[in-house]
């Protein structure tokens, strides 16, 4: 790996990558959230413990997992339940759940224990305090909970191809931090090294849960036949992950934290710009690359949906990588540049899906130039909402028409162009999105469309006398939103998304692909235009295991002998 | 009775309480960071905050400590030694001066009768006098800061009145949109088989 300096590509253009067909083609690489977390346990050398198991026959009691750092312990308690079928809900208005968790700062007291137990089984309707850093809540699979634990049972390990079809034994129907529930605020603890990276204290609590789960499992089905019973094999039992289902709630997070979404999206641009900017791939860089490249061509294959258009996505995806492993195949990773010229194939040869599949996998050969960005992706958000009220009104014109041309071309008297509204509902406090011809909704809507704010407010502009922005925002306090946003944005290059964000063709599912892919969940599996599932730490090593396991090299599936 | 809330459930409670009560998004979330900026440092931002909701206050903008607090904040007023000027609920224009002495890294003391805060470039915060939460007064913004004063530290939890904190529940429930059945049918994951 010599001479990657000469000359470096440049980064993407936020025309091309904040784009929401781009955005929902995002796949999980070396920058997300849980690649990040398990290279830190692993390179620190954490240390974990199953301090209480304390659950009957038929699941019901409480467990407590700690993991121990170099400074601090982290606890995941667990209150596991026994619930009948009709009561299994993914979504938000469901009230009771098979398991309910709490990340808890340090080691809990048999107290804590006990103040937990009487809250976190009640999740919205209980409080928790500054002890505790998440509030979680899972439900066990009923397409493979019951088969999984009567294998177990009768001495049989189940099926791989069974494991497959579902790929969890529960799934997390939410994963609450960031003060949510009386929790402690993120600020309480963003100034550990363990969690200056985004979403790790979430990330650590769906780790934990998925130790927990694989324990329970086996429990239940050694209680159910002692003398039978067996425990899953270390290698099948990595390929079960956690479940997340994720609805509309999740989605105006991203429009809410443009800063956040720019450093994401930043540190991922300027690691491509690093890679492509590669002079000379060595004999080791190129055969990560094929390996990864081969294995990614095996996780496409056993990504299985129902949606319709994520049918078509894989699909393009499997087309996309057959192309690509030919192209390398027959062209080669030698020369100058090599990285910098299957890139610029790509974008002529390749689907966005592909395209962006291809990102991740040129991240994989170069941990010392991709890794140390993951110091970039959170953000202090506080000190960049104050509106400089002295910029000329003149210059927040220009910066509009510079970033938001995009928005000032489109036609907003057109219906189709502002035909969803983004609301919250009183029934569930969560944020919905409804048809403003159907619903009487505008005196309730969010202000997530951009889009159609600043051309609302560009409109004004064009109009005011007032000099500064200052003196603008007095005349038009309506525009206040909208100004602050444009400041952040003209500092921020990839911190707006570049299309209608209410327009009758907008599928909320890409907002949440692109934040889940962050997250590193992989095998999105869209339930319909606004509820998407995926498959959390599939393959990871468990706690017990990461120490000998190879390093962040866990999220896409090992080859079988045949090399398939 | 008071109960201890995170600082984010603060914000967020005043944020959706300002807009409820009309403010647009923009001032809304700035009465959100003040608030949570207050509630930090044990300061009555709660109270404060439905003070200023009240609607017979908000008649006239110049009065509107949210309004003002942005004016000065974004810089349309000089910092220096303005003439005094009434201002409902003035504990409400506390952290925009403080934000403006951070941004013109200049000294700033804004005192009513009954209590003065001095606020420092480095955001740090000292106050004299009880009367930090009027329901109106004379508020004077000077650079020379006086003497006396005692240092408020930063926390990260808000402890809030619970008949405060439902009030502005109430506010903040305005912008909830009522249920239909177009609105339950159109939830995520809504009228689909999850059970599995």
């Amino acid at each position: 790996m010599q001479d990657r300096q000469l000359g470096k590509v440049n980064t993407r253009d936020p025309n091309v990558v904040m784009r929401l067909a781009r955005l929902g083609s995002f796949h999980q690489s070396r920058l997300s959230f849980m690649r990040v977390l398990l290279r830190r346990l692993k390179a620190e050398a954490w240390t974990f413990e199953r301090r209480l198991f304390d659950i009957d026959a038929v699941g019901v009691g409480a467990a407590v997992y700690s993991a121990t750092g170099p400074e601090r312990s982290y606890s995941l308690v667990a209150f596991s339940n026994d619930l009948p079928p009709e009561k299994r809900s993914d979504r938000v208005i469901a009230t009771e759940w098979d398991a309910t968790f709490t990340l808890f700062d340090g080691v809990p007291e048999v107290a804590d224990i006990e103040r937990l137990s009487k809250n976190i089984p009640y999740q919205e309707s209980g409080r928790v305090s500054q002890s505790e850093l998440s509030v979680s809540r899972a439900n066990r699979s009923a397409r493979l909970w019951d088969y999984v634990v009567e294998c177990l049972a009768s001495g049989a390990q189940p099926s791989p191809d069974k494991i497959q079809d579902v790929g969890y034994l529960m799934r997390t129907t939410a994963v609450y931090g960031s003060g949510k529930l009386g929790a402690a605020d993120r600020e309480w603890t963003s100034n550990r090294e363990e969690f200056l990276a985004p979403f790790q204290i979430e990330m650590l609590t769906v780790y934990l849960i998925r130790a927990f789960v694989m324990d329970l499992v086996e429990h239940m089905a050694r209680a159910r036949a002692p003398e039978t019973a067996v425990v899953l094999e270390p290698r099948l039992r990595r390929r079960f992950g956690i479940g997340n289902s994720t609805g509309l709630g999740m989605a105006p997070f991203l429009i809410n934290h443009p800063i956040l979404l720019n450093n994401w999206i930043a540190a991922r641009e300027e690691a491509l710009a690093r890679v492509r900017s590669v002079q000379m791939a060595d004999a080791s860089a190129q055969s990560v690359f094929r390996d990864r490249l081969s294995r990614a061509q095996k996780n496409a294959a056993l990504w299985t949906t129902t949606h319709d258009i994520q049918k078509q996505k894989v699909s393009s995806l499997v087309s996309d990588l057959r192309a690509l492993s030919d192209h390398v195949e027959n062209t080669g990773l030698a020369g100058e540049r090599p990285w910098d010229r299957l890139w610029l194939w790509a974008e002529t040869a390749l689907s966005i899906e592909g395209q962006e599949q291809l990102v991740s996998l040129l991240f994989e050969p170069y941990p010392e130039l991709v890794d140390g960005l993951s110091d970039c992706l959170a953000a202090d958000e506080v000190p960049h909402m104050r509106i400089d009220g002295r910029m000329s009104a003149d210059r927040l014109s220009t910066i509009v028409r510079d970033v938001y041309g995009w928005a000032l071309k489109i036609d907003w008297q057109d219906p189709k162009a502002q035909a969803r509204v983004w609301y919250v509902s009183e029934e569930k406090l969560e944020p919905r999105l409804g048809e403003r011809d159907e619903e009487d909704l505008n005196d309730y809507e969010q202000p997530l469309g951009p889009g159609r704010d600043v051309a609302r407010m560009f409109a004004d502009l064009q109009k005011t006398d007032a000099e500064t922005v200052a003196a603008f925002l007095m005349r038009h306090p309506e525009h206040r939103h909208a100004a602050r946003r444009a400041q952040i944005v003209a500092r921020f290059p990839y911190a707006e998304i570049r299309d209608n964000t209410i327009d009758a063709d907008m599928l909320p599912i890409d907002l949440l692909r692109a934040k889940l892919s962050y997250f590193g969940a992989a095998h999105f599996d869209p339930r319909s235009d606004r509820w998407v599932r995926v498959n959390m730490f599939q393959n990871a090593p468990f706690p017990h295991e990461l120490a000998g396991a190879a390093s962040d090299d866990w999220t896409l599936p090992e080859l079988d002998e045949t090399g398939r | 009775m008071t109960a201890v809330w995170s600082l984010n459930e603060i914000q967020s409670l005043a944020q959706k309480a300002a807009r409820g009560a009309g403010y647009d998004f923009g001032l809304a979330e700035d009465a959100g960071q003040a608030v949570r900026w207050l509630l930090a440092r044990d300061l009555p931002g709660a109270d404060a905050l439905l003070t200023a909701c009240d609607v017979s206050r908000r008649a006239a903008t110049e009065h509107c400590p949210l309004t003002v607090g942005c004016a000065w904040s974004d810089g349309l007023f000089e910092t220096k030694d303005s003439t005094p000027r009434s201002v409902a609920s003035p504990l409400l224009l506390v952290p925009f001066l403080s934000w403006t002495a951070q941004r013109t890294k200049t000294s700033l003391c804004v005192s009513w009768p009954g209590a003065a805060f001095a606020l420092s470039p480095d955001g740090g915060v000292k106050l004299r006098g009880q009367t930090v939460n009027p329901k109106g007064a004379e508020v004077r913004v000077e650079t020379a800061i006086p003497e006396g004063l005692i240092e408020l530290h930063e926390g990260h939890r808000a402890s809030v009145d619970c008949a405060i904190y439902v009030a502005l529940g109430e506010l903040a429930g305005r912008t909830y949109a009522p249920p239909t059945e177009a609105s339950r049918q159109s939830g995520a994951g809504a009228g689909l088989t999850d059970n599995d």
